[in-house]
């Protein structure tokens, strides 16, 4: 039997974590991790190292946290030394240059959180919730220097339900990433693996979300305002303004009900959700965190905050 | 959002002896549109080229035509470059006496018609036209030659103009001073089509600009 074939992998953030994961359970030989240096992160801004480096050293597998690999031979040296198979990529968070694309014997692989050609780019779990669809998934792609735009080897179709929120939809993405990792691994080794070029001219863009994206106009139609707080959730979170504060909306539903009042009106108030006029229909809120306070249901919310039906909710026009 | 990034690469900025070779270095399945500028001396300071070399190109190229008329009264020519093989007529809101007319005519020809402004004309001039158009196309730069710089004011007049198309089936196209370094603005802003002409040509390999346009799109 021949062995398992060499990995070095590249990634980063939670997304990248299940792919790791089931390589190192399958055994595969994995000679170093890349990722990225530490950064400051959460309240005290702490360095903190990421997520994959941690599993890295739980498993004794060497880590290399390169600034760049576009600026820096030595980096890229390296890999040089390392031979490797195959080159794993998931959420690294740069770019890699061709000379690091053409190290692996095999081929260099990267696991992206949709069906290419939708969706290419940075935030492609948040852009498809806001957009309305009904469907994405993950692809394996043969990674080539122009991002996004590698053949496709195999996808897995995944369906976005209605209470999803970009958290609980890359929750189950990622696991099918890993899985889609290594049932693709595993073609290659039966020598049965399909190319599909991708055509630049069609598909999408998945831009970065910004924070200013998270400010709410409430002059919107109601079925898109409940998919952008939901692709919001949980960064940048959808905000508005209640009483000079910002207010910020974790979840909310759909609710099918016409109103004529001011868009931002509160128009019930229920034990468990505030119900807030659109554009047309409404919304209603399930889940808010005040300004420097707990993130609350609104069950909990209602017993600190005074809302009543006639509040307007300050929004942002847009 | 969920719309694709089109690139019409600007033939005014490409070798004019070789328009041919010049073509058939762009690989057909990166480029949407192929942007042929018609300038007439009197619309704009500029002469170029007329239906007959449209003509010419629409019978070596299998990428379809978007021809943006610079010209006055382009009410007279709309025939000729419809069956020179153009896809899409774009015409000025400053050139067209009857504008609404001319973009009816546009699709009576089978084309998609297009209307275009320059810099400083407000977007007005769009609002009763706009069941008529397919197309717009916002000028970023004062039209008459290649290789301009884009105006920043530009960037919230796309802004605007998004607005102003809702959710009609209309394409944003931008021209002039389109680069690799502000492409993504632009497509935050909202425009969809890129015409491009010495940011590629002046840089070959011209696919190569094409993906890195794309790329940026991607980036992390």
């Amino acid at each position: 039997m021949r062995s398992k074939p060499t990995i070095i992998f590249m990634g980063t953030p939670e997304f990248a974590r299940p792919s790791l994961e089931r390589l190192i359970q399958a055994d595969y030989p994995i000679p170093l991790v890349v990722t990225q240096p530490n950064r400051p992160s959460g309240r005290g801004q702490k360095l903190t190292p990421p997520v994959v480096k941690q599993l890295a050293l739980q498993n004794n597998i060497s880590v290399f946290q390169p600034e760049s690999f576009r600026h820096d031979p030595a980096a890229i040296e390296r890999l040089k030394k390392i031979p490797h198979d195959f080159l794993v990529v998931a959420a690294f968070g740069q770019i890699l240059p061709p000379e690091v694309l053409n190290l692996p014997r095999v081929a260099p692989l990267n696991v992206h959180a949709s069906l290419l050609p939708a969706y290419r780019g940075a935030a492609p779990i948040a852009r498809a919730i806001i957009e309305g669809e009904q469907e994405t998934g993950v692809s394996i792609q043969w990674m080539v220097e122009a991002l996004d735009m590698g053949d496709i080897l195999y996808q897995i179709p995944c369906r976005i339900e209605e209470s999803d929120t970009s958290g609980s939809l890359h929750d189950r993405l990622s696991q099918m990433g890993a899985q889609a990792l290594i049932h693709c691994l595993e073609l290659f080794r039966q020598n049965k693996i399909h190319r599909k070029q991708q055509d630049a001219r069609v598909g999408s863009y998945a831009l970065k979300l910004r924070k200013e994206e998270r400010q709410i106009d409430f002059h919107q139609p109601a079925v898109q305002l409940h998919r952008r707080i939901m692709g919001l959730n949980p960064w940048p979170m959808a905000e508005c303004q209640w009483m000079g504060q910002r207010l910020r909306i974790i979840r909310a539903n759909f609710v099918p009900r016409p109103s004529d009042a001011e868009p931002g009106t509160i128009v019930d108030v229920t034990p468990d959700q505030i119900v807030v006029a659109c554009l047309d229909g409404c919304i209603g809120l399930l889940e808010l965190q005040m300004e420097n306070k707990n993130r609350l249901l609104t069950s909990e919310f209602l017993k600190a905050q005074p809302l009543r039906t006639g509040m307007i909710l300050g929004g942002h026009r847009t | 959002m969920k719309a694709p990034c089109k690139i019409s690469p600007s033939l005014l900025s490409a070798d004019f002896a070789n328009l041919e070779s010049e073509m058939a270095q762009l690989d057909p399945s990166l480029v949407d549109y192929l942007h042929l500028d018609v300038m007439d001396g009197h619309f704009v300071p500029n002469i170029t080229i007329g239906p007959d070399v449209v003509k010419a190109i629409a019978s070596r190229t299998n990428i379809p035509l978007d021809v943006h008329l610079m010209i006055e009264n382009p009410e007279r020519y709309i025939k000729q470059f419809a069956d020179a093989g153009a896809h899409i007529i774009t015409v000025h809101a400053e050139a067209a006496t009857h504008l609404q007319r001319c973009l009816q005519q546009i699709r009576e020809f089978g084309c998609k018609a297009g209307v275009s402004l320059n810099p400083a004309t407000p977007l007005e001039a769009l609002h009763y036209v706009l069941e008529d158009s397919d197309l717009i196309l916002l000028m970023t730069v004062n039209p008459g030659f290649g290789g301009q710089k884009f105006i920043p004011q530009m960037l919230q007049k796309i802004k605007d103009c998004v607005a102003l198309i809702e959710n009609r089936n209309i394409e944003l196209e931008v021209d002039g001073g389109v680069k690799v370094s502000n492409i993504k603005s632009l497509y935050e802003a909202g425009a969809r089509v890129f015409v491009s002409g010495s940011e590629i040509f002046s840089n070959p390999p011209y696919n190569d600009v094409i993906r890195r346009m794309r790329s940026v799109l991607c980036d992390r």
